[in-house]
């Protein structure tokens, strides 16, 4: 996995030209892409780094999406508004992520996921458009920061139990007791706020909206699944509490994303609504999560990389309306099918892909994350179909609203888009909607 | 302050007619000033929050402070005036808080915004069916104007709707064109009677009726109200709706040129603060409100001195216009109607058993007085406005001429109608200027049509297409049959 990571180190120095790291960028991800064939279950093994199945597709992820990253905000080239600082800081938060998502040590995980946030505050900071991204900055970084500081303690003390923290060499934690109980809250609460769960979500929204393109995509893309990548790795650890207590963190979630689907309909600002629309995924995916049954934990993977590239397309969209437009809100940017006809495809491709239609890697996800759930519990059936009822409500709304309908008839003309946002909106797409035919390459992988 | 003592010079003291008079006659009004917020507090507990700090923070002058400065706004509303604090309220009322909008005004005191200066009159006796159905709107707004701008936690405004039908006189030439023009009137939903002369004289004996054929007399939805009071109500519950007033001077508007995708647009405003610093606020759509200063305004963006349609300038200035007030014993009280003579000049009544009387006359093109300063001229009084007064209306010999003031019209060269429209180049500024001294009575219409075109892409509920810009560049000119 070095390989990868020293690839990673070297297009810092090339930072000063765009083109050099945005094809170095793709063509890392295609080179990444010859090892889908993974004989064994862990491999590129070396000391501190190796891969399984479940790091590896989300390093493809992180890949991709950094990729057509940089290949959206042509913006920042455009205008000269620090372009090479802006790649630097990427390129950061790519290496970050690659170093989490190999991490074969708990304690380098943890740093690393640490890591991840700063190069992320800077480019929301640095590069977004209104002063409200100030407290958007600060309620992410303390949010996260607030809620893994106690995951650092429970790493500290599984090291003085178990003398380890390697992957597979850290004892698991017996029993239900309360220590026990307390240790898994302590644990798992960090990867909560960062999926996020519904009543510690309220980063989110902020964060999403005033971040830039890149910001956005990043953020809904690759790093919320952090949180599901963490819980993954450490609920193993926890067999006996994690039966306990999963109750609470499936009920708050399931009951919390219909209440914030529900909000979706409200909303006005589309980034907002696609930012809510996130808590109500990573919902289902944390109840399916800590179900931790076979489906569930497939199924959450599935979602997982589904919803990056759905949600990771959608603010695509929302900033190629913003840089027409002009304005995000959803009362003035209307009618879009009248100006932007070929844009409006892309736009009902991403928006089914977010409602979990048939044949996108959402649906397979949803279904199993559906199945394990309601095996679960069979009460769990009344929330999970308001869910899915009200994320096919919201998506339509956004859809309906922002494309049909009379538009604004002052604005007479405006590109439809150029082949760059057809190629970006593409490949956020096609794995969506191909992937599903051998869902082998993300499912059943561990 | 001014006792029967003519004084020269913009003599002003309070800002309505109607405190004017009651300082003069003596008796005090119940509610003297009912454009201050009082200082009860109490807030419903369903206010939220945010809407109770907002209701808090706001001073008399309502401006935002220096700390959050609007640096994005969705839409930047240039001008404060009742036009424009009527296209802010308008637009809150419709989307509450999911709309930025932000209100540019030079002076919070509008001492020379032509909504204060204004007499206050309505009148729905166009020859343009929007201007009438503009002023029927305007007229049931004013009607309802206490609740429709009612702010939790405050007194609601008063903005002293006092009905009173309008007479306009026609010569026995012209009385084919009052007929159409009344036909037009009843068609689209004024309230108007027709008198013949001998009508007209036995009506109102005082009036002489040589020459005057006939004369049309509203008798609903016309009056006077106090535009301070319109103005305060509209711009306070706009600011408790959400939007935000800005105190400067507009001194640029940077313009996005069509390029890569995106259509020819202005992006952002410059202000200059009154502290001498200058910000920047971008915006996506700008509604141009200025009034008088609408035409100066529109070349800081550089329509009118571009090539093509950009060559063409907004033809909207300022134009003095005086008001008179005199002294006249001897007129019925309450059943004199607001009178519009032939040649334009005008009367009207001011309180019930003052005596006191505003009159005025337009100017012709030649007569057309300095707009440097709001200087009164007398001898125009003298020369012009007296005689016609004395002729029609044999009483006015014996005025006492108590004081004057001026004010500017937002004067459009073309046809005196205003400019209700996109731009043509740059299509997310929209103009809304131009009513030549009709503002004050279609700024709640206007306000409503700003809203709607900006939300919905048309007018729905008046029909102002005829307004648009492009009848300047085709010429297609909607002149009313008789202007004042």
């Amino acid at each position: 996995m070095l390989k990868f990571m020293l690839a990673c180190i070297m297009l810092m120095p090339l930072v000063n030209s765009w083109w050099a790291v945005q094809s170095s960028l793709f063509i890392l991800t295609f080179i990444l892409m010859l090892y889908c064939h993974h004989d064994f279950s862990n491999y590129m093994a070396g000391w501190c780094f190796n891969i399984d199945s479940l790091g590896y597709i989300l390093i493809l992820l992180s890949f991709w999406i950094t990729a057509l990253v940089v290949c959206s905000s042509q913006k920042v080239l455009k205008e000269n508004n620090y372009p090479s600082l802006f790649l630097l800081v990427n390129i950061f938060l790519l290496f970050f992520l690659i170093m989490t998502f190999s991490a074969n040590d708990y304690l380098l995980f943890y740093i690393s996921f640490e890591s991840s946030l700063i190069p992320t505050l800077i480019l929301i900071l640095g590069w977004g458009y209104q002063p409200e991204r100030l407290q958007a900055g600060v309620y992410m970084l303390f949010y996260t920061l607030f809620a893994s500081l106690p995951l650092l303690v429970s790493l500290i003390s599984l090291y003085n139990m178990s003398g380890s923290l390697t992957l597979g060499l850290v004892e698991n934690v017996s029993g239900a007791g309360f220590i026990s109980c307390i240790w898994y809250v302590v644990t798992v609460f960090a990867f909560i706020v960062k999926l996020p769960m519904f009543l510690v979500h309220l980063w989110l929204p902020k964060a999403h909206v005033e971040a830039p393109v890149a910001g956005s995509m990043i953020l809904a893309g690759v790093l919320l699944k952090l949180g599901g990548y963490g819980l993954i790795r450490v609920l193993p650890l926890f067999g006996e509490a994690n039966k306990n207590l999963s109750w609470l963190w499936v009920s708050i979630s399931l009951v919390g994303g219909v209440v914030v689907s529900l909000m979706c309909l409200r909303q006005v600002d589309m980034k907002a609504l696609i930012a809510y629309s996130s808590v109500a995924h990573m919902g289902l995916v944390l109840s399916g999560l800590v179900v931790f049954g076979w489906w569930g934990v497939n199924g959450a993977v599935v979602v997982m990389i589904g919803h990056g590239l759905c949600s990771s397309g959608l603010f695509c969209l929302a900033n190629m309306v913003y840089e027409r437009i002009g304005s995000r809100s959803l009362l003035i940017s209307k009618g879009l099918m009248n100006f932007m006809p070929s844009m409006a495809l892309w736009w009902f491709l991403l928006s089914a892909g977010n409602m979990a239609a048939p044949p996108t890697l959402n649906l397979l996800g949803e279904i199993s994350l559906i199945i394990s759930v309601v095996s679960w519990s069979k009460v769990s059936m009344l929330s999970i179909s308001l869910l899915s009822f009200f994320s096919a409500a919201y998506t339509l709304y956004m859809f309906s609203l922002s494309q049909h309908g009379k538009y604004y008839s002052a604005l007479f003309s405006c590109c439809s888009g150029k082949v760059r946002e057809y190629l970006i909106l593409m490949l956020h797409w096609l794995p969506l909607n191909v992937l599903i035919l051998k869902g082998s390459t993300v499912m059943f992988i561990l | 302050m001014y006792h029967g003592i003519i004084s020269h010079g913009l003599v002003r003291p309070c800002t309505s007619l109607c405190r004017r008079i009651e300082l003069i006659s003596g008796h005090r009004s119940p509610r003297l000033l009912s454009a201050r917020p009082t200082s009860a507090k109490h807030s419903s507990p369903f206010t939220s929050s945010s809407e109770r700090k907002r209701i808090d923070k706001r001073d008399g002058a309502g401006q935002s402070e220096e700390g959050s400065w609007p640096e994005v706004c969705d839409v930047l509303v240039l001008g404060g005036g009742a036009v424009g604090s009527s296209v802010a309220y308008h637009l809150q009322q419709r989307a509450r808080r999911d709309l930025r909008v932000v209100v540019v005004e030079q002076d919070p005191a509008y001492t020379k915004a032509s909504t204060v200066l204004s007499l206050g009159g309505i009148r729905q006796q166009y020859t343009v069916k929007e201007n009438i159905q503009l002023s029927l709107y305007g007229a049931d707004f004013l009607r309802n104007a206490s609740s429709l701008l009612a702010v939790e936690g405050e007194e609601p405004p008063d903005v002293q709707f006092r009905p009173q039908g309008y007479l306009l006189l026609a010569a026995e030439d012209k009385v084919e064109l009052l007929r159409e023009n009344f036909r037009l009137q009843v068609e689209t939903g004024a309230k108007v009677q027709l008198f013949t002369a001998t009508q007209l004289k036995a009506k109102y004996p005082w009036l002489n009726v040589t020459g005057i054929g006939a004369g049309v007399e509203g008798f609903e939805n016309e009056g006077r109200f106090d535009p301070w009071a319109l103005l305060s109500g509209l711009r306070r519950k706009a600011t408790s709706l959400g939007a935000e007033y800005v105190r400067g001077n507009i001194c640029g508007l940077s313009k996005r040129d069509q390029v890569d995708g995106a259509p020819a647009a202005l992006t952002s405003a410059e202000i200059l603060l009154p502290c001498g610093a200058r910000r920047s606020i971008a915006f996506t759509r700008v509604v141009l409100a200025c009034g008088a200063w609408s035409g100066e305004v529109a070349a800081l963006a550089g329509i009118g001195a571009g090539e093509g349609v950009l060559a063409m300038p907004l033809h909207i200035y300022p134009r003095k216009r005086y008001v008179y007030i005199v002294h006249v014993p001897g007129l019925p009280g309450a059943n004199t109607p607001i009178f519009i003579d032939t040649s334009g000049t005008y009367f009207k009544r001011e309180g019930l058993n003052t005596h006191l009387y505003t009159v005025g006359k337009s100017h012709t093109e030649e007569q057309e007085p300095s707009i440097d300063d709001l200087e009164i001229d007398y001898d125009f009084f003298e020369n012009e406005v007296w005689p016609v007064l004395a002729n029609r209306v044999p009483v006015f010999e014996n005025l006492k001429l108590q004081g004057a003031w001026a004010g500017y019209y937002d004067y459009h060269t073309l046809d005196q109608n205003p400019i209700i429209g996109p731009h043509p180049v740059y299509a997310n500024m929209f103009i809304v200027t131009g009513f030549s001294g009709h503002g004050a009575q279609h700024a709640a219409g206007a306000g409503l049509a700003t809203s709607e075109y900006i939300l919905e892409g048309k007018f729905s509920t008046i029909d102002l297409n005829r307004f648009c810009f492009e009848r300047v560049l085709t010429g297609e000119a909607v002149r009313e049959k008789n202007v004042i």
